[in-house]
């Protein structure tokens, strides 16, 4: 201890090659967690969708590291263990406590989203805490409408002890069964994320007996440190100083909803106002401001600095306002099942602040995806519920084309048709891309898809897709042209976005996911790019002769 | 005396077995005269104008230099990366895909991830086969397996005769759900056999028998993708072959799963060829460890780009049954095609001594995964190379002779690798120069120590518990440290590790894993049904390894299955009880999934069903008799002290005058103390202080660390 306290001060008098190894430690032993939740999990959003995140926090609550390439989450503005602690004290934790909370307000925005967190002990002293949330693939609450609290939307968990000194709180687990509509599958992903927490604690306090430092506080400080340093030298290497504003807009339900983003750059750090955008609505798309940081940290990190580990130094040189009672802060007890519907297009609104300013890190407005899920009972009486993607193009990029069928902001993963096939009585009819779908321009937005399925089952499923932003299409940018929009629709007639849908044997759904928009000029789209797109489908003739003045010679179809 | 008890039989021993390895550089040899074990090796520049001709220039040339007539050449085994090579360099066959209507996109889509997440100028690989070349047919086959709309042979006809006019050479054909059902892609088999005899048709239900269109198609296509390409290399070489008086054995093809199987079955699959170098480097280490007696080892295989690592139980190298090939960006998941085929389980890094370090974005140091290669290559080989790589760092600290590098086949210039490190790595991080050669070092050992701990972790081991078998160029140079970090107490150094993959090839048996989809409850399973499934997929095995002239009493049959818990993705291999199965034999399956489900992840789900996902035969012939020549005792190791240098000791952070030994001097029983090195040829082997180090009599050096370090 003593012999190593020259080298563990905290800040940049670190040694860079020390640091560089016990940081790259610490985010491994992150990732061996999120491996254990992964593989035994039972949900496909969890597994195939990748959407859980794992987190690790010092003594002081402040984040210190997440894991990097196993899940998809970017919960990287969770608060659930600063407010955890408010309600449970240190005094009042010990080793082997869970808490577990779904707080809309802390965690991910909607109460699907199950946080536990595990206070982490090294020979009897607190050095820090493990959190890990993933997506449930059922929450309860009601299927039907549109929920106008939030206390429709399912089972809300207050801070509880799920596990107490390591011995499961059952009454917990019997509420949490008793209230959601695969309990199986629901309590296994929550002892899936408590697995996460048990591989933390025991790699947590073997990383410190093996570096001899005792707890993480020093080394969490360098960390910080670095990772903040990086981050003002990536903002004012990459986003120029001034203000900027731009603007967005989903679909809503009755009318449009605006999202007005000024952002302000100074002296390596970023403020993003979101004053302007529009009041809290009445129905679950608002986003609650832990969602709407999400975001907005995201879109300036992919921006400023994308290689720099997630923690809270990463984070703190950009700042993230919005007024109380607008939709990307809305006030308790606001409905907010449909976050991802509205939080998804916060990027768009920042990016079109940057549009001019930023150089190569930069894109065209993309298709996001399609959230749909599924729930409904077989004739056995077995009840399934799981939650798959649909994703519309990526818009191209400054100097390449968009991609197809590849979600942004969020990202995550389809289901294989035959997975989902096995677990939802459905038959996918199709799954193509929809030709056409990603504006043209010198470089091509990625074009959407669509996706058609039918009800095989004698039972109704509920279905609901959301999208949040079908009717306006994908903006192009530096004059590249508009991708295409996309709609919903039953036995082929046209559908609410977010509203559930029940489909009887033999009902047809189809999805149209929005491609992208295109990058610059059509004039100046390589020829041979043109061609390879009408050969391969892509585009077709009528497109390319519009939007490029390309006739395909006679002869040369296939 | 055979070491390997048990396995051998009786065999004619009389000539000798060649192995030989196509590599990105080099195709290396190893030439062993089966009555003596004596093993001679070669090496030659890969040729890739005519991949053939380069084999039979080195094949000529280590024949002559040892006066083996042609004629001797009793066993042949080859292995190439000639498909993987054809994959990333898309130099494959003009392909088409036929897919169920309504799915042309399976291969563009892939699984729509990004596997960055912050990048957005992303990247993904190319299809092999282009949307234009991808065409839909109507059938369908439901989850279940039932075919709910019959397939439209008459299209099927048509289209045949579409794709021959078009000048395709090869089909792949991915249906829904065929691998439950395989009716239609059989019957399109046929009827391509009739209209379109000259295509090569590659069946997703035959290829890679498993769940999910897109990785199943993905390999499909690979496979269908370089048939044509493999064909004509290995008829061509056994041509070749004939031609000069290699006459006694058809060519055996190694296996990504470390089996060898006969030429005809390789032009089948070829896609189970693709990681045949680097399986052959594991059964190389497997084997080695074992004329050592020692059966848990962890194969460290680091050369210029990137270092592989598999694990060894009781002499198995582990099995897996997906990977990726030709990644677009650096080594990261998810970047490059998914192909699902049995492969040794390895993890690779991108950690070489080619690997650059440089200060990241952070301001912290970062070593690789971007390398230097071969050209311009390090800083050291004065190839104008400017970049600081480990072996830079490698060179200024000692561990390397600027003199000795190939055996003086090269020489290194120091003062350009200080240049490179001072100017890239040391003054930009402000440290020493030293610090920073010493850093670069470190940081590249952990960088392997942390992702082997983790791949151990991941599977429930304890790297603490395994002996670590070194090789490739720079493996022998970073082993001590890297045991060192990750506990583990014993390094074994081979001898000749510069070509461990193509020794490999001559150890392995002949092999060939065969899958069948089960789907069903573990306590549910249809004994007779599974019974009959067992059978027909052994006797295609037999077959097969007859083919290849090997007697059929010979033949021994490995069961698994592949287990989970029923909603879960992933599964664990078990294995399955040979002879009659019944509901003992069922609970003894699930006690062993129980136990390797709470080895890695601490604890089971009481009471959740378990499934079977499919049922595995692998079907192996005879582990090959290979004993290796011994060497004499003799003098200690004074007698190959070649002199001193200045080598870094890390432990004590100063330079100190270091003993540098001849690896071919050194007589079995012959025993070193670290601080040492030995040089040899193709590699050096770095022994740190309180390491003591043996000579068997192959030559092979056992380190032994100095326990209670971590």
């Amino acid at each position: 201890m003593k012999a190593n306290r020259r080298r563990l001060r905290p800040g940049t008098a670190f040694d860079p090659i020390d640091l560089e190894i016990l940081w790259s430690r610490l985010i491994a032993l992150v990732d061996e967690a999120a491996y254990a939740i992964v593989r035994t999990s039972m949900s496909k959003v969890v597994v195939e969708g990748r959407d859980f995140g794992v987190l690790l926090y010092d003594a002081d609550g402040r984040m210190l590291a997440a894991d990097i390439s196993i899940a998809s989450k970017v919960g990287t503005s969770s608060i659930a263990v600063k407010e955890i602690l408010k309600i449970h004290p240190v005094s009042t934790l010990a080793k082997g406590d869970v808490i577990v909370t779904n707080n809309p307000w802390w965690i991910m925005g909607h109460l699907n989203d199950i946080a536990v967190v595990a206070p982490l002990f090294h020979k009897g002293r607190l050095v820090g805490f493990a959190e890990c949330m993933a997506h449930m693939a059922d929450i309860g609450g009601s299927l039907s409408g549109a929920p106008r609290e939030v206390y429709e939307e399912g089972l809300i968990i207050p801070p509880i002890k799920a596990v107490e000194r390591g011995r499961e709180n059952t009454t917990f687990f019997a509420m949490l069964e008793a209230n959601v509509r695969v309990p199986r599958q629901v309590s296994s992903d929550v002892r899936a994320l408590i697995t996460g927490l048990h591989v933390m604690q025991e790699k947590v306090s073997e990383f410190i007996e093996r570096h001899r430092i005792g707890d993480l506080n020093s080394l969490s400080a360098a960390v910080l440190a670095q990772s903040e340093a990086a981050m003002r030298r990536g903002i004012m290497e990459h986003i120029p100083e001034g203000v900027y504003e731009g603007r967005s807009s989903v679909d809503g339900f009755d009318e449009p909803l605006h999202i007005h983003a000024r952002v302000t750059s100074r002296n390596g750090t970023v403020e993003i106002d979101l004053a302007g955008s529009s009041p809290q609505s009445t129905y679950g798309i608002n986003c609650t401001l832990v969602y709407t940081y999400v975001w907005s940290m995201y879109t300036i990190k992919c921006i400023a600095c994308p290689t720099v580990p997630n923690n809270e130094g990463t984070f703190a040189p950009i700042r993230v306002v919005a007024p109380e009672g607008c939709f990307l802060n809305p006030v308790f007890p606001a409905p907010v099942k449909m976050k991802p519907s509205s939080g998804h297009y916060i990027p768009i609104a920042i990016l079109d602040a940057l549009k001019d300013v930023v150089d190569d890190r930069m894109l065209a407005e993309s298709g996001n995806k399609s959230l749909v899920y599924m729930a409904g009972r077989r004739p056995d009486g077995q009840a399934y519920s799981d939650l798959i993607f649909v994703m519309g193009g990526m818009g191209a990029r400054p100097h390449k084309d968009g991609l197809h069928t590849m979600s942004f902001p969020a990202n995550s993963s389809n289901i294989p048709v035959e997975v989902l096939e096995s677990i939802v009585p459905l038959r996918v009819r199709k799954k193509l891309i929809r030709p056409d779908s990603g504006g043209p321009g010198r470089y091509r937005g990625g074009c959407g898809q669509v996706f058609e399925f039918e009800s095989v089952s004698p039972l109704p499923i509920i279905v609901r897709a959301e999208h949040g932003k079908l009717k306006t299409a994908p903006q192009g940018l530096h004059g590249g042209g508009a991708g295409m929009g996309g709609r919903h629709a039953v036995n082929g007639k046209e559908v609410p976005d977010k509203l559930p849908v029940v489909l009887q044997n033999r009902d047809v759904m189809t999805l149209e996911i929005p491609g992208s928009g295109g990058v610059g000029p059509t004039s100046e789209r390589d020829r041979t790019a043109v061609a390879r797109d009408v050969a391969d489908g892509i585009v077709s003739a009528e497109a390319a002769y519009r939007d490029y003045g390309y006739r395909e010679k006679p002869d040369a179809k296939k | 005396m055979p070491r390997n008890k048990g396995r051998q039989h009786k065999t004619d021993h009389s000539g000798y077995a060649l192995g030989v390895d196509i590599g990105g550089t080099f195709t290396d040899f190893a030439l062993i005269e089966r009555r003596t074990g004596r093993l001679t090796v070669g090496k030659v520049l890969t040729d890739y104008v005519d991949v053939s001709r380069g084999v039979m220039t080195g094949l000529k040339k280590i024949l002559e230099e040892n006066n083996v007539e042609p004629a001797d050449v009793r066993v042949f085994v080859h292995g190439t990366t000639l498909a993987t090579n054809a994959l990333i360099e898309r130099r494959g066959a003009k392909t088409a895909l036929i897919v169920t209507r309504g799915f042309r996109d399976i291969l563009t889509m892939g699984r729509e991830s990004r596997y960055d997440i912050y990048d957005i100028e992303i990247d993904l690989p190319a299809p092999l086969v282009p949307r234009a070349m991808v065409f839909e047919i109507t059938e369908r086959i439901e989850a279940d397996g039932q075919v709910e709309t019959s397939l439209a042979k008459r299209d099927v006809r048509e289209l045949a005769r579409q794709i021959v006019s078009s000048g395709i050479d090869a089909v792949a054909v991915c249906l829904l759900h065929a691998f439950r059902n395989s009716v239609h892609e059989q019957a399109i088999a046929e009827i391509f056999a009739r209209e379109a005899p000259q295509v090569s048709v590659s069946l997703s239900s035959d290829v890679s028998p498993g769940i999910g269109e897109f990785e199943r198609a993905s390999t499909t296509v690979a496979n269908a993708y370089v048939r044509p390409v493999m064909r004509r290399y290995l008829n061509d070489l056994k041509t070749k072959l004939e031609l000069i008086g290699v006459t006694a054995s058809d060519p055996l093809i190694m296996t990504s799963d470390g089996g060898t199987i006969p030429r005809a079955t390789a032009v089948e699959y070829p896609v189970r060829l693709i990681e045949s170098g680097p399986a052959g480097g594991a059964m190389a280490a497997s084997y080695i460890g074992g004329v050592s007696n020692y059966g848990d080892l962890i194969a460290f295989d680091m050369g210029g780009t990137t270092a592989k690592i598999c694990v060894i139980e009781n002499g198995e190298p582990s099995r897996t049954g997906q990977f990726e090939v030709g990644h677009v960006y650096r080594f990261a998941r998810g970047s490059g095609l998914p192909i699902r085929a049995p492969v040794l389980e390895m993890i690779e890094i991108g950690a070489g001594g080619g690997s650059i370090a440089e200060v990241s974005a952070l301001g912290l140091l970062k070593v690789g995964p971007e390398s230097a290669s071969a050209n311009p290559g390090p800083a050291c080989y004065g190839l104008g190379g400017s970049a600081a790589t480990v072996t830079d760092a490698d060179l200024f600290l000692g561990y390397l002779n600027a003199d000795f590098f190939l055996g003086g086949g090269m020489a290194l210039d120091r003062n350009l690798a200080v240049k490179a490190i001072s100017e890239h790595v040391a003054k930009p991080l402000g440290v020493p120069s030293y610090r920073a050669a010493v850093g670069i070092h470190e940081v590249v050992n952990d960088n392997m120590a942390r992702a082997a701990k983790v791949h151990c972790l991941q599977r429930g081991q304890d790297p603490r518990d395994y002996t670590m078998v070194a090789f490739g160029g720079a493996g022998p140079v970073h082993a001590h440290r890297v045991a060192a970090a990750l506990g583990m107490k014993r390094v074994v150094f081979p001898a000749r590790a510069g070509v461990m993959s193509a020794f490999g090839f001559l150890v392995s048996p002949p092999a060939f894993e065969l899958i069948r989809t089960a789907g069903e409850p573990l306590d549910n399973v249809d004994m007779k049904a599974t019974q009959s499934v067992f059978k027909e997929m052994e006797a295609a095995g037999r077959r097969m390894l007859e083919g290849a002239g090997i007697a059929n009493k010979s033949i021994s049959v490995r069961r698994e299955a592949a287990i989970r818990y029923a909603g879960q993705t992933f599964d664990l291999l078990v294995p399955v009880p040979a002879g009659k199965l019944g509901k003992a034999q069922l609970q003894e399956m699930e006690r062993a999934f129980l136990g390797r489900y709470r080895a890695r992840y601490h604890r089971t789900n009481p009471g959740h069903p378990i499934e079977v996902v499919n049922w595995r035969s692998v079907v192996s012939g005879p582990k090959p008799d290979i004993k290796l020549q011994k060497f004499p005792a003799g003098a200690g190791a004074r007698a190959a002290l070649k002199g001193h240098r200045k080598v870094y000791d890390i432990d004590n952070g100063r330079f100190i005058d270091c003993p540098v030994y001849d690896r071919y001097a050194l007589a079995a029983g012959a025993k070193i103390k670290g601080p040492a090195i030995v040089e040899e040829v193709e590699s050096t082997v770095v022994i740190g202080v309180g390491a003591r180090v043996e000579a068997d009599k192959y030559n092979n050096l056992i380190m032994t660390l100095p326990v209670g370090r971590k």
